[in-house]
């Protein structure tokens, strides 16, 4: 048994799609190559700013 | 149970297939009851893949900052990063390094008149110029020099101001002492010697710079003809601070040699490669193509192998004996300027380029205080000059 990423309902391993609210389930490495993805862009972007605000401090 | 659409085996209470997604009857009454409006916005019987457009708003909206920000500040965005790989290199060599690459090489690029391969010069390092630290005083030395000696491309970068001055200074009174020499140097650069000591400055008469392997017949040829600082003594002022004698040793130059007078040096050796090309009716080496590609090549080999700088030592030679009543040779004679005006080469031959360089750089120190030898050189050097 595993639990569906977006209901939260168990839902069976060998299930396509979670028979409660249909979202296709995906291996838990899916999730968790966007969670990491997400926490790279967030750095990006604060990086970006970061890189804006020194390019002024920089002569 | 079967599933409508694929067949599969279902149970009574699920909402969706679990083979193929689509709404069961179940589901689809569950969907249209509006008691059950609340339970379907907080994820029951919907699809709520939220991370997902997460990522995908935050890299849209990274896509959007960095074209902002490169907008708002060009190049001068990635100034940070320039400087910090500066710090590192830096702390790795252990001394100050320029960031100026004067190396680079390009292949298959038409270039068609002259003009273009300065255009291509200038270019090269106008691209880099955003890595060097502003400062509006040595860009304005820079332009001037420019300007006033038709040289493409000079770049100190990194180099402080005052240091930029003083060989700016060396450069106006050479160009002073010697008005017929504008044309053929495209860039006068700070950069870093294959290894730290290797030289101070350096003339180099043919760097091949574009289309290098490329055939003559399909794309013309760019040269550079550079005068090259090493960063290792002009971007550290631990080393500009002592006297260029610590280094080098007693009377290896001309006497009262200084770091920047080291220039003139090179501007020395400019000057015997300006003779050389006006001997032979060429402005310079900038641009290469089918008309003048072997004459080029044939010419540096001549130039290379010192019969050309050998021929004005022994010319002043013979009017110095004439004059002095004395007998002395060529390495003799040489001698008498400096210990580096009487270098040998592996073979134990006058490298006759030094002496030349050495004259000059007397006359630049001394005037017409210099000494007598390298006066006679001067002499033949101003009369090719003319």
């Amino acid at each position: 048994m595993k639990i569906c990423y977006n209901c939260k309902h168990d839902v069976r391993d060998s299930d396509i799609y979670c028979r409660t609210c249909g979202c296709l389930l995906q291996k838990n490495s899916h999730y968790i190559m966007i969670n990491v993805c997400i926490i790279f862009v967030v750095l990006c972007i604060l990086g970006l700013i970061a890189l804006f605000v020194a390019s002024y401090l920089v002569e | 149970m079967k599933c409508i659409f694929c067949e599969a085996e279902i149970e009574a209470d699920d909402n969706f297939c679990w083979q193929c997604g689509e709404y069961t009857s179940k589901g689809y009454a569950f969907l249209k009851d509006k008691s059950n409006v609340n339970l379907i916005i907080n994820g029951a019987a919907i699809k709520q893949n939220d991370r997902f457009s997460i990522l995908i708003t935050l890299l849209c909206l990274v896509i959007f900052a960095f074209m902002g920000m490169t907008y708002l500040r060009g190049q001068d965005l990635f100034k940070p990063i320039v400087y910090l790989k500066k710090q590192i290199i830096n702390y790795i060599y252990g001394y100050n390094t320029s960031i100026i690459k004067t190396d680079n090489k390009y292949n298959r690029i038409n270039v068609n008149s002259y003009e273009e391969a300065i255009e291509f010069i200038k270019k090269d390092f106008q691209e880099q110029s955003y890595m060097c630290y502003s400062n509006l005083e040595l860009s304005t030395l820079e332009y001037e020099m420019q300007n006033n000696y038709s040289i493409p491309s000079v770049i100190f970068c990194d180099i402080s101001l005052t240091e930029a001055q003083k060989i700016k200074d060396v450069v106006d009174k050479m160009y002073a002492l010697f008005p017929n020499i504008k044309g053929a140097l495209t860039n006068i650069a700070i950069t870093n010697a294959a290894t730290n000591s290797e030289y101070i400055a350096r003339f180099q008469p043919m760097y091949q710079f574009v289309n290098i392997n490329d055939d003559i017949e399909n794309y013309n040829k760019v040269n550079k003809t550079q005068i090259l600082l090493n960063s290792y003594y002009f971007l550290n002022e631990n080393m500009l601070s002592k006297p260029i004698s610590d280094i080098v040793g007693e009377n290896w130059y001309v006497n009262d040699a200084t770091w920047e007078s080291t220039v003139a040096h090179e501007i020395g050796h400019y000057i015997s490669f300006v003779i050389f090309l006006k001997e032979h009716n060429l402005q310079n080496i900038t641009y290469v193509n089918k008309s003048n590609y072997e004459l080029i090549n044939t010419l540096m080999k001549e130039f290379d192998n010192g019969e050309f700088s050998k021929n004005i030592i022994n010319e002043a030679l013979i009017n110095y004996n004439q004059k002095y009543y004395t007998n002395l040779d060529l390495f003799s004679y040489a001698a008498t300027i400096s210990n580096y005006a009487s270098t040998k080469d592996d073979e134990g031959n006058l490298i006759a380029d030094e002496t030349i360089a050495e004259a000059i750089h007397d006359y630049y120190l001394h005037g017409y205080s210099m000494k007598s030898s390298s006066y006679e050189i001067i002499n033949v050097i101003k009369r090719k000059l003319e």
